[in-house]
C-alpha cells in the first residue's frame, strides 16, 4: 500500500468516527427516552441504566386505551381536519393575492400575517371566554378554529413564495387554450406546484400536532391532544413524575414527524427556495 | 381572410393615472406577417394582450367585423407564444393534444395533427419526454407547436425568443420563419429587436410610449421614417440627426450650411428652426475635397461586420456629430474627409413634435 492512498484511508475512517459520533449524540436523547418506556418504574427510580433490564410493556399497553389512546385519536382527528380545512382555503387565498389584484389585497395580506407575529398565549384567554359561552370549550372543533388563526397566515405565505417563482403567462396560456379555472387548477397549476403543496401540507400538520398552548387551555378531558395528555404525566398529585408514561408518550409523540420528513424530505429542503422557473 | 382593426383602442393599469396605450387605431387587413416593434415599456405586449383578450381596454376590437368585447378569450381563434417559454407539466405528446382535445375530431385525425406538427418543429424525437423538464428553447418550440395545432386564424408571438439561449435562437427563428411560409394566417409578432421585426414580418408598426408612430412596410419605414424616433429605432447604428436653421434659404447647421432639398422648400421657407435626418449609409464619402463635399474629421472607425465600416465624424467646429456606414477602403481614423449629403436622402422633421413635414 502506498503512502497516499493509506492517509486517504486514514482521512476517511476519521471521518466515518466523526459522524458516528455526532449521529450517536442526537439519537442518545432519542434512544434513551424509547428504552425509558421500556423500563419498569423501579428501575428508572432507582439507577440509571443503558438498557431495560427488566422488558416492560406496560406504558405503550397504556398508550393504546383510557385517556391515552383518546389524546392519540384526538391528535389524529385535529390534524387532518387541520390540513384539510388550511390547505385549499390557504390555497384560494394565495391564489388570489399572488394573481388577482383586488383593492386593498395587500393590507389584507399584511393583516394575516401580523396575526401569526402575536404569541398564542395573548389569545388564549380570548379564546377561552368566548368557548366557555358558545359552547366549544374541550370541542375538537374549537381547536380547529384556534389552530387555524396561526396555520393560515402561514400556510398562504408559503403558498405565495412557491406561486410568485410560476410565470403569470401560465395562466394566460391556460385560459388561451381553454382551461376553466377548476381544470386549470387541477391539471397545470397544482402539479406545478406540488413541492408547495407537500411543504405547506407539513408545516400544517407539524403545528397543529406540536401545539400545546391552545390545547392545554381550550381542553378539559374529552378533546385533549397527545402534547396536553403529555403534561398530565407531569402534574400527578401525590405520585411524582410518571418517567415511563412520559417516555412512553414522547416516544409515540415524534413518529410522525420522523415519518414525514424522510417521505418529504426531497421537497423541504427546497422549501422556500424559489423554484426552478417553469 | 382575416381582418383585425382596432378603433381608438387604450388601456391602462393603474385606472387611468398612466397609459400604457393610447388611442390606438391600427388595421391589419388581412393573412400576413406583421409585428409590434419598439423599446421596452412601449405598449406592445399590452396591445398583443388586449387582441387576445387578456386585459381589459377601452374602444374596440374587431377581427373580421365582429366586435370582440364580449367574446370569450377561448372562442377568439386566438394563439399565443408568450415571452417565457410556457409549457403544462405532461408529455410533450400531450401538451400538444391539449388545445384541441375538444374539438371534435376523429382520435386519428388529432393523433394525425400532433404528429404533423411534430414534424414540422422537430418534436419527434422528445415527443414522450415530460415537457417542463426540457431546456428553455425545447420548451418553446412546445409552446409554439401548441400554438400552431389549433388550427386559429391569429398568431400572437410576444418576444418567444428573448428568453432562449443565443445560439439556439436562431434555430428557432428559422422553424418561426418556415411556419409563417406555410401557413397562411394573421402572424403577430412582439418584439424589440429590429432584425427579428425585419426577418419575420412584412409589415412593421413601431411603438413608442403607448402609440403607433408608424404601421407601414419595412422597406417604407426604413426609407421614410414618419418620426425621428423611428428612424432612430431603426437601423443600426440609428438615422443622423442634426438640428438644423433657416437661413438665407439655406439649411445652417452652425459650421456648414447645405442647400434646401426642393421637396422641403416650402416648410423651410415657413420654420425657422427643424431637425434633419439622415440614413448613415447614405453618405459619399471622399478623401479629398470635391464640390458640394462638406468637410469632416474621423474621429474613429469601427467595424460592423461583412466587410462595412461605421466611420464617427464631427465637423469642422466640433458642433455636428455624424456616423457613416459603408466599405470606405481608404479612409483612415484622425483623417480629414469630405462628406456628400445626397438631396434625396434628407428627411426633415418638425423641431417639436419630431414628426415628419410631408
Amino acid at each position: 500500500m502506498n503512502k497516499r492512498s493509506s492517509k486517504q484511508l486514514l482521512g476517511r475512517t476519521a471521518k466515518v468516527i466523526f459522524f458516528l459520533l455526532v449521529l450517536v449524540v442526537f439519537l442518545f436523547p432519542i434512544y434513551f427516552m424509547t428504552i425509558t418506556a421500556l423500563k419498569t418504574r423501579s428501575e428508572i427510580e432507582t439507577r440509571t441504566t443503558i438498557y431495560p433490564h427488566e422488558l416492560n410493556m406496560k406504558n405503550f399497553r397504556e398508550m393504546t386505551r383510557g385517556p391515552w389512546k383518546r389524546a392519540i385519536i384526538n391528535s389524529i382527528v385535529v390534524c387532518v381536519s387541520s390540513v384539510a380545512l388550511c390547505l385549499p382555503v390557504s390555497f384560494l387565498a394565495a391564489y388570489a393575492f399572488s394573481r388577482r389584484p383586488f383593492m386593498g389585497d395587500i393590507h389584507l395580506y399584511f393583516w394575516l400575517i401580523t396575526n401569526r407575529m402575536a404569541p398564542a398565549a395573548s389569545f388564549v384567554l380570548p379564546f377561552f371566554a368566548i368557548y366557555t359561552n358558545i359552547g366549544l370549550f374541550d370541542t375538537k372543533l374549537g381547536l380547529l378554529f384556534s389552530y387555524t388563526l396561526f396555520n393560515l397566515p402561514l400556510a398562504i405565505w408559503i403558498w405565495m413564495s412557491f406561486m410568485e417563482a410560476v410565470p403569470k403567462e401560465i395562466d394566460d396560456a391556460a385560459f388561451l387554450d381553454g382551461f376553466s379555472v377548476w381544470r386549470y387548477f387541477l391539471r397545470v397549476f397544482l402539479p406545478v406546484l406540488k413541492p408547495g403543496l407537500i411543504t405547506v401540507a407539513v408545516f400544517i400538520w407539524m403545528f397543529s400536532w406540536t401545539e400545546m398552548m391552545f390545547a392545554v387551555n381550550l381542553t378539559a378531558v374529552a378533546s385533549k391532544t397527545l402534547p396536553a395528555q403529555l403534561t398530565v404525566t407531569v402534574m400527578r398529585l401525590g405520585y411524582g413524575v410518571d418517567w415511563g408514561m412520559a417516555a412512553a408518550g414522547g416516544t409515540i409523540s415524534i413518529i410522525p414527524g420522523i415519518v414525514l420528513v424522510i417521505f418529504t424530505k426531497k421537497y423541504l429542503t427546497r422549501g422556500f427556495v424559489p423554484l426552478r422557473r417553469l | 381572410m382575416a381582418r383585425v382593426e382596432m378603433k381608438d383602442v387604450s388601456c391602462s393599469y393603474d385606472g387611468g393615472m398612466t397609459y400604457a396605450l393610447r388611442n390606438v387605431d391600427m388595421t391589419m387587413e388581412q393573412e400576413g406577417r406583421y409585428s409590434l416593434l419598439g423599446p421596452s415599456g412601449c405598449g406592445k405586449t399590452t396591445l398583443l394582450k388586449i387582441i387576445a383578450g387578456l386585459l381589459e381596454y377601452t374602444g374596440d376590437v374587431y377581427f373580421d367585423g365582429q366586435n370582440m368585447r364580449e367574446v370569450p378569450i377561448e372562442d377568439r381563434s386566438i394563439a399565443m407564444v408568450f415571452q417565457s417559454p410556457v409549457v403544462y407539466p405532461m408529455s410533450v405528446y400531450e401538451n400538444l393534444l391539449f388545445p384541441i382535445r375538444r374539438e371534435k375530431l376523429a382520435s386519428q385525425e388529432r393523433e394525425r395533427r400532433v404528429r404533423e406538427i411534430s414534424s414540422i418543429l422537430e418534436l419527434d424525437p422528445i415527443l414522450d419526454a415530460p415537457a417542463h423538464k426540457l431546456g428553455p428553447a425545447d420548451r418553446q418550440t412546445v409552446a409554439l407547436g401548441r400554438a400552431l395545432i389549433k388550427e386559429a386564424k391569429i398568431i400572437l408571438l410576444d418576444e418567444p425568443l428573448t428568453s432562449i439561449e443565443a445560439e439556439k435562437r436562431l434555430v428557432l427563428r428559422t422553424k418561426i420563419k418556415r411556419i409563417q411560409e406555410e401557413q397562411h394566417k394573421v402572424f403577430i409578432y412582439v418584439t424589440h429587436d429590429q432584425s427579428e421585426a425585419l426577418t419575420l414580418s412584412d409589415r412593421i408598426a413601431v411603438m413608442n410610449e403607448g402609440r403607433i408612430l408608424q404601421f407601414d412596410t419595412k422597406e417604407h419605414i426604413y426609407e421614410h421614417p414618419a418620426y425621428l424616433f423611428v428612424g432612430y429605432f431603426m437601423g443600426s447604428p440609428g438615422m443622423n440627426m442634426l438640428e438644423g436653421k433657416a437661413k438665407k434659404g439655406m439649411m445652417d447647421f452652425v459650421d456648414f450650411t447645405l442647400p434646401v432639398p426642393p421637396d422641403y422648400e416650402e416648410y423651410i421657407g415657413r420654420h425657422e428652426e427643424f431637425e434633419m435626418g439622415i440614413r448613415p449609409e447614405n453618405f459619399t464619402v471622399s478623401t479629398r475635397k470635391k464640390r458640394d463635399f462638406i468637410p469632416f474629421y474621423c474621429m474613429d472607425i469601427q467595424e460592423k461586420g461583412e466587410g462595412l465600416r461605421i466611420l464617427y465624424l464631427t465637423s469642422k467646429e466640433k458642433r455636428n456629430e455624424l456616423k457613416a456606414v459603408g466599405t470606405f477602403p481608404d479612409i483612415k481614423s484622425g483623417s480629414e474627409v469630405w462628406v456628400l449629403f445626397p438631396a434625396g436622402k434628407i428627411r426633415i422633421y418638425d423641431k417639436e413634435s419630431g414628426k415628419t413635414v410631408l
